[in-house]
């Protein structure tokens, strides 16, 4: 990877909660050395000066929801050796991204009376729009794989994603089964690297830090069906922070089923159309069916 | 800061205000000399929380809501759990509500001590950044960090993790905690009130500029100075009841502006630490209350010394429950899930907060409405820019910039809070 002595690392923030910055300022005890072994140049959640220029390493935050946030990250991108998306809506569009499977009036009147008033287009993740060399899961990420990711940069090294699901911890932990108890746990289908935090609680898996490669789909859904849980409820476990992920796809449909009904509609609604005057031809090809 | 100058007029730009949470710009016009406008946009993109929670299960809608704030997650998971439990009638448990309170304590100190220290505190030393002060002043640099590393430590002991809590459930909690580990804490807490002390003396201490204002203050008021408990109130006094808030505030998108903003009767009003404290100053702990007397309400500035007070009084309170709690398992309460509305309303750590929730018969959301505190501050923050202004147009415009950033960043604004505001430019017909 890059080699160097003090590496040039950039923060950035588009659309989310700022969790994962706060995920960073809470390294208390790390925070001071952190600074001054690297360069954090861009950061301006913590600082006042902030250089804009290239950098070594990237750490960006947030879905893309504008389409001006998607003419940003690719100037990121383009200034930038190593790129990081940090958490689950960098990943994969996080919460925001639920509202992909909403058209854009039930998302947008709702809330602001008419949909006339918003500029705003699909939310994904960043690699929707720019190459990533490495994905930080989690809403919001652990503390200690930045900071894992950041020693391992900083002597020259590639670093490398847990490719574990939660289970693996979980079991680590000696937590009683959760799905054994008839709660929809997502632990077998998503990247671990959270030390199993949600189930070491006794709260089943959202599954924030989204499917892993190999995920086992079909038997999951069987087992949350055989548990009880009716179609839409599936669908809503899947829709909840890595909804749009290719390996969801087949589970999360297009369209909020519950408010259709309710409504009394029998149309069927399209998916938001996406506004891609700046999305790649990839991407597009992968939003279509 | 861009500043672009023609005959006697300028405009002056804050591009990204930095060290707020969230995104937001700033924009002045001055022509002939004279103030013409003030804008403060906020640019933090939409992100429609209200619908993203509709047909949500409802418990489901305490981890979403938390995501609208990685900083005050644990508010908005509590108040969201409130509101559902107003909607099912739900009563929780004493030890369940002092768990609460424990938690609203716990992030009250990691948001001020990391406004505080991280962002506020370099200004008045003359530093861009907290890490650039720490060179020449470590010590209140590592003080800072300390007093945020106790507050997440007991969200985390409490809450699960420091950043959008788990085991806060609808009825109760989920896990908890471990005696030993509130033991411990109880220790550390003891062990590092001179540090709260420390801190509170050096933000009272600080030279802020001299400017007044009047307005009107919101808080709530209880006997402890707890965050999840008490009527609403302002000074001069109106209690109401929680469901009537939109009779007394009005949520509006003004034309032209970028964001919803929230009134009082047509009026722009503030609340936050430095509200609290003149609403319910004297629910204060004995130590806390002594530094009542340093604190100027007309002026916004000193939301910082009122933030301060705050973490000290937390710790006071906090200090107080771990003496005498005594965790014992417990499940969370039985409750049936009915059709019905729920509203609660809290104190977040920038100011109240709203969650309003209306909910099926089979427990699912079918409407909600929620008010964040920056979206209630918003308004206020632009007047007193108005009214500050015309005061420092003589002065050099580094004088200028840096005390209306410091004005700003006093309210403790929180942009990705205000799941509402949206960048607004297509006027309706």
């Amino acid at each position: 990877m890059v080699k160097n002595k003090k590496l040039k690392i950039g923060i950035f923030s588009f659309t989310s909660c700022a969790g994962c910055q706060f995920e960073i300022l809470d390294l208390e005890d790390e925070l001071l050395d952190l600074f001054t072994k690297a360069n954090i140049a861009h950061f301006p959640m913590a600082k006042a000066e902030n250089d804009e220029g290239d950098f070594d390493v990237a750490f960006v935050e947030g879905a893309i929801t504008t389409k001006k946030e998607a003419i940003e990250v690719r100037k990121i991108r383009k200034k930038t050796k190593y790129v990081v998306a940090l958490g689950t809506c960098a990943s994969y569009g996080g919460v925001p991204s639920i509202k992909d499977f909403y058209t854009e009036e039930e998302i947008e009147v709702p809330v602001y009376k008419s949909t006339k008033v918003i500029k705003s287009i699909r939310a994904d993740g960043i690699a929707n729009y720019v190459k990533v060399d490495y994905f930080m899961h989690g809403c919001p990420p652990n503390k200690y794989e930045f900071l894992h990711v950041m020693k391992e940069l900083m002597v020259g090294k590639t670093p490398r994603q847990p490719d574990y699901p939660v289970c693996k911890e979980c079991r680590e932990n000696k937590n009683p089964c959760l799905l054994q108890q008839g709660k929809a746990c997502m632990g077998p289908i998503t990247n671990g690297g959270c030390d199993s935090v949600c189930t070491n609680c006794g709260i089943p898996c959202k599954g924030c830090r989204g499917p892993i490669e190999d995920a086992n789909i079909d038997r999951i859904v069987k087992l949350y069906e055989k548990m009880g849980f009716s179609n839409e409820d599936i669908k809503r476990f899947f829709r909840g922070y890595a909804g749009t992920s290719k390996i969801f796809a087949k589970v999360v449909g297009q369209t909020c089923d519950i408010r259709q009904r309710k409504l009394g509609k029998t149309t069927k609604t399209t998916k938001k159309s996406a506004k891609s005057t700046t999305k790649s031809k990839k991407s597009k090809k992968r939003r279509k069916k | 800061m861009a500043l672009i100058k023609t005959k006697g007029n300028k405009t002056i730009k804050l591009n990204h205000i930095t060290k707020i949470e969230g995104h937001a710009k700033l924009s002045i016009k001055i022509e002939k000399n004279k103030l013409k406008r003030v804008k403060l946009d906020v640019y933090e993109s939409a992100r429609f929380f209200e619908s993203l929670i509709m047909c949500r299960k409802y418990t489901e809608l305490s981890p979403l809501t938390s995501r609208i704030c990685g900083t005050c997650s644990p508010s908005h998971a509590i108040t969201s759990l409130m509101a559902t439990e107003d909607a099912f009638g739900v009563k929780v448990s004493k030890q369940t509500d002092v768990l609460r309170d424990l938690l609203l304590y716990g992030t009250t100190i990691q948001n001020h001590v990391m406004h505080l220290c991280l962002l506020a505190m370099p200004d008045y030393f003359g530093y861009e950044s907290a890490i650039a002060m720490a060179s020449k002043h470590k010590d209140k640099v590592l003080m800072g960090l300390n007093l945020k590393k106790l507050g997440n430590e007991l969200v985390t002991v409490v809450g699960g993790r420091e950043i959008h809590p788990i085991t806060a459930v609808v009825g109760g909690f989920s896990k908890i905690p471990e005696k030993e580990r509130l033991k411990d804490l109880l220790i550390k807490f003891k062990k590092a009130k001179k540090l709260a002390k420390a801190s509170v003396d050096l933000f009272a201490k600080l030279k802020y500029p001299n400017f007044k204002r009047e307005t009107q203050a919101f808080g709530l008021t209880n006997k402890t100075h707890s965050f999840h408990k008490g009527k609403i109130n302002c000074v001069g006094g109106i209690c109401f009841q929680e469901k009537d808030y939109n009779t007394i505030f009005d949520e509006h998108v003004k034309k032209g502006s970028t964001a919803k903003v929230v009134l009082y009767k047509g009026k722009p009003f503030f609340n936050g630490a430095l509200a609290r404290l003149q609403v319910n100053g004297n629910s204060l702990s004995k130590d806390a209350s002594k530094y009542l007397n340093k604190i100027d309400f007309e002026n916004p500035y000193h939301n910082n010394i009122a933030q301060a007070v705050e973490v000290l009084h937390s710790f006071d309170r906090i200090i107080e429950i771990l003496e005498t709690l005594k965790p014992k398992q417990e499940d969370v309460v039985d409750y049936k899930v009915k059709a019905g509305r729920g509203v609660a309303i809290t104190e977040a750590p920038r100011g109240l907060l709203l969650h309003d929730y209306t909910i099926s018969k089979d427990g699912f959301c079918r409407h909600s409405n929620i008010i964040t505190p920056t979206a209630q501050n918003l308004k206020q923050m632009e007047e007193d820019l108005k009214l500050m202004i015309p005061s420092l147009l003589n002065k050099p415009e580094s004088v200028l910039k840096r005390q209306v950033e410091m004005l700003i960043r006093a309210y403790d604004p929180c942009f990705s809070c205000s799941s509402h505001f949206l960048e607004w430019d297509i006027e309706r017909s």
